[in-house]
């Protein structure tokens, strides 16, 4: 029973940084209907970013964890200024941006492989510190990772419903056409949603690499993990990235308890197969998000 | 990158249909044959075989005969999250082969690297070791990683090219063809020795043991079943075996699994900062036992990742040793250090042997062909080397690295056993 209760707490831990990398990406796909693949390097730009302030210029982790998640929102609005906006531009169809997005995540990769190496970044040295409770074993920084993500979805949530610029996301994001004709500039609304996805993307790159480190060849994979995350909880239901992500992070931890470590990641295709062809709206996705998933 | 190459390709096609249409590519074509042409004239012209034996005038003076290349082939991990493996092999077998070309190891024989990269996959490897073979028409190739190696083997005994490795541990890799090399330590025979450490030495009775792996290649289930043999015996029992994937970088769940099976020596069968992060997940956990490994945790940085948590790690590790005034080692570990920022450790020290090797080869043979190659490896029974002395098998080639016991203690990497020669296992 105490074995089972540990590997509740560990899948937590873990699925509380897929919670808010799905949070981010469904935050963007759910606006913008871009399959944002470069999520995945803006995740790690964040940690990088840290890891380098925190290495070379010894800088506090606080202090390089916030230019860390400034750099990853700024990456994420580069990205759409650079990348997704000429396409649309042009009139680029989803498949063209989803391919700019790969091609993206493949130099960014690459780049970071070429100046950097492939050592593992991680922001501390030894293990965490824990407490325990009976037999089970938690750490304090997988309490702070809880707790960052319930407080981030609530802020994102009051966000989106009580603010002026969160009513214009969830306008653009409902009926693009009608926003326009009602004078919301839908650019400044998606630049607005990528600096808010890849904020978030970025606090979950810098857990990440505080946690089990970084490397630069992670990035595609996590992506994945996220849209997966998203497409679990219903495409359009921002509750349901954050809850999708978590109950991914769960399912990974048990089958490694039940079956073997070798099964975590082919468990993850499995299960969003399994949404796709049994529930295709996800946990919370309802009538009119099954409507957005067509768009996918 | 490959991805980025396809796009960009993809890409490029459309972009010529586009703007050239039908007629533009009618009058381009023209064009684009009759530079193709002139560049290869000239590519002809300039790239004549440098190899190649010159015809001299009759009354003109006789030159000295330009030293022959050898092309000596790598495949290795460039890109990928195994690239750093690809640097470290590379910048070792370079500065081997400098050194030979500077100070004329082998007489009448210059020595250049081509390499090509593997990215951490097999059928890369395949197709990086066939393009080395048929295209850059290199007799002898070097590799790394064990999956990657024993793809290779068939497909160098059907080209019929010398297969070195350096790093590969595999315990009948050298033993498989003809064609196969290796100056490494042997795993098997290092678990043979770690196992009589931990009941000889730590005085552990009867031990429960247990084994964490990476995937499931062959080099893996042979170092499992060589478990089951040890056990049989110096005593104990395998309470449990736990795989995981090399992506994998959060190991809590195994590791409480493993917990529960209440192990005192847990054998790691672990790659690079993987077992650095195994080591503090366990210590989060309160899963303290015994750990080792049957290759060297030094290149891994583990005491950098895991601190106070790779206390007591246990390792084999090639008898390697920094502190060697030797000027040639210090030389190497300089050197390496400004190419590569980091110092050199016995994994790299062996891929400079492995390339020095390879020239006293050619250098025994007098030839550069696969076959004298090969033949000349042969030859080679025993090799002082910077990263230790070597023994090998004339009947297979098969090569044995003198090796060490280490552990971390105080967060330094310490010898226990000193130099482990063959003839200790032997016995």
């Amino acid at each position: 029973m105490e074995t089972l209760a540990q590997f509740l707490v560990n899948g937590f831990a873990l699925g509380g940084v897929y919670a808010l990398l799905s949070l981010g990406f469904g935050v963007i796909y759910n606006t913008v209907r871009i399959f944002h693949v470069l999520h995945g390097a803006v995740f790690i730009t964040a940690g990088y970013i840290t890891w380098v302030f925190v290495e070379h210029t010894g800088l506090p982790l606080y202090a390089a964890g916030i230019i860390g998640v400034a750099g990853a929102t700024g990456a994420g609005m580069l990205i759409e200024l650079g990348v997704y906006r000429p396409l649309r531009k042009k009139a680029a169809g989803f498949l063209t941006a989803f391919l700019a997005s790969l091609a993206g995540m493949f130099f960014i990769e690459g780049f970071l492989v070429a100046v950097s190496s492939t050592d593992l970044k991680v922001l501390k040295q030894g293990p965490l510190s824990v407490f325990h409770l009976g037999d089970v074993v938690i750490a304090y920084f997988h309490i702070i990772i809880i707790v960052v993500v319930v407080l981030l979805f609530t802020a994102v949530t009051l966000f989106l419903r009580s603010t002026q610029w969160g009513r214009m996301i969830r306008a653009v994001a409902s009926n693009p056409e009608l926003a326009l004709s009602v004078g919301i500039n839908s650019n400044q609304v998606f630049l607005m949603v990528f600096a808010l996805g890849s904020s978030l993307a970025g606090i979950a790159g810098i857990f990440r690499a505080y946690d089990v480190g970084l490397e630069p060849v992670v990035g595609l994979q996590l992506a994945i993990i996220a849209s997966i995350g998203v497409i679990i909880g219903g495409i359009g239901s921002l509750p349901g990235a954050a809850l999708g992500g978590l109950t991914l992070g769960l399912a990974q931890t048990l089958v490694a308890f039940l079956l073997s470590g070798q099964w975590s990641q082919p468990v993850a295709i499995i299960i969003m197969l399994a949404f796709i062809v049994f529930r295709p709206y996800g946990l919370l996705g309802t009538r009119e998000h099954k409507e957005l998933r067509r768009l996918l | 990158m490959d991805g980025v190459s396809v796009l960009a390709g993809r890409f490029k096609i459309f972009d010529c249909e586009g703007y050239m249409g039908k007629k533009g590519l009618r009058f381009r074509l023209p064009l684009l044959a009759l530079v193709i042409g002139i560049v290869s004239i000239l590519i002809a012209a300039c790239g004549s075989d440098p190899t190649a034996t010159s015809v001299p005038a009759t009354d003109a003076p006789v030159p000295t005969s330009p030293p022959q290349v050898v092309k000596v082939g790598t495949t290795v991990p460039l890109s990928g999250s195994l690239a750093n493996w690809g640097d470290l092999v590379n910048v070792s077998m370079e500065l081997a082969f400098e050194r030979a070309n500077s100070e004329n190891w082998a007489p009448g024989f210059t020595f250049e690297l081509v390499t090509e990269d593997h990215q951490g996959s097999a059928p890369v490897g395949i197709s990086a070791l066939r393009k080395l073979v048929t295209v850059d028409k290199v007799p002898v190739v070097s590799t790394i990683f064990t999956q990657i190696a024993l793809a290779q083997v068939p497909v160098a005994d059907d080209l019929g090219v010398v297969l070195v490795s350096s790093g590969v541990q595999h315990p009948d890799f050298g033993k498989l063809s003809q064609w196969t090399f290796r100056n490494a330590s042997n795993s098997a025979h290092n678990a043979d020795v770690l196992y009589r450490h931990v009941t000889e030495n730590l005085g552990l009775e009867n031990p429960r043991y247990a084994a964490i792996y990476h995937g499931g290649n062959d080099a893996v289930r042979i170092l499992l079943e060589r478990d089951k043999t040890l056990l049989a015996t110096f005593g104990g029992e395998m309470v449990a075996e736990e795989a995981y994937i090399p992506e994998e970088k959060d190991f809590r769940s195994l590791l409480t699994k493993l917990k529960s099976a209440n192990p005192d020596v847990v054998h790691l069968i672990t790659l690079g900062t993987e077992t650095a992060l195994m080591l503090n997940q366990a210590a989060e956990i309160g899963l303290t036992p015994k750990y080792f490994m049957t290759i060297t945790a030094e290149g891994a940085e583990v005491i950098k990742v895991a601190g106070s948590a790779a206390e007591g790690l246990i390792y084999a590790s090639p008898a390697f040793n920094p502190e060697n005034p030797d000027p040639e080692l210090q030389d190497f570990l300089r050197e390496y250090k400004a190419r590569i920022g980091k110092d050199a450790d016995g994994f790299a020290a062996a891929y400079y042997d492995g390339a020095k090797m390879i020239v006293e080869a050619v250098k025994r043979s007098g030839g550069a062909s696969s076959q004298e190659i090969a033949d000349g490896m042969r030859s080679i029974l025993t090799f002082e080397g910077i990263g230790g002395d070597y023994t090998f098998d004339p009947a297979t080639g098969d090569g044995w690295q003198s090796f060490q016991i280490k552990s971390v203690v105080d967060q330094q990497y310490k010898t226990v056993v000193p130099l482990i020669a063959p003839y200790d296992i032997a016995q």
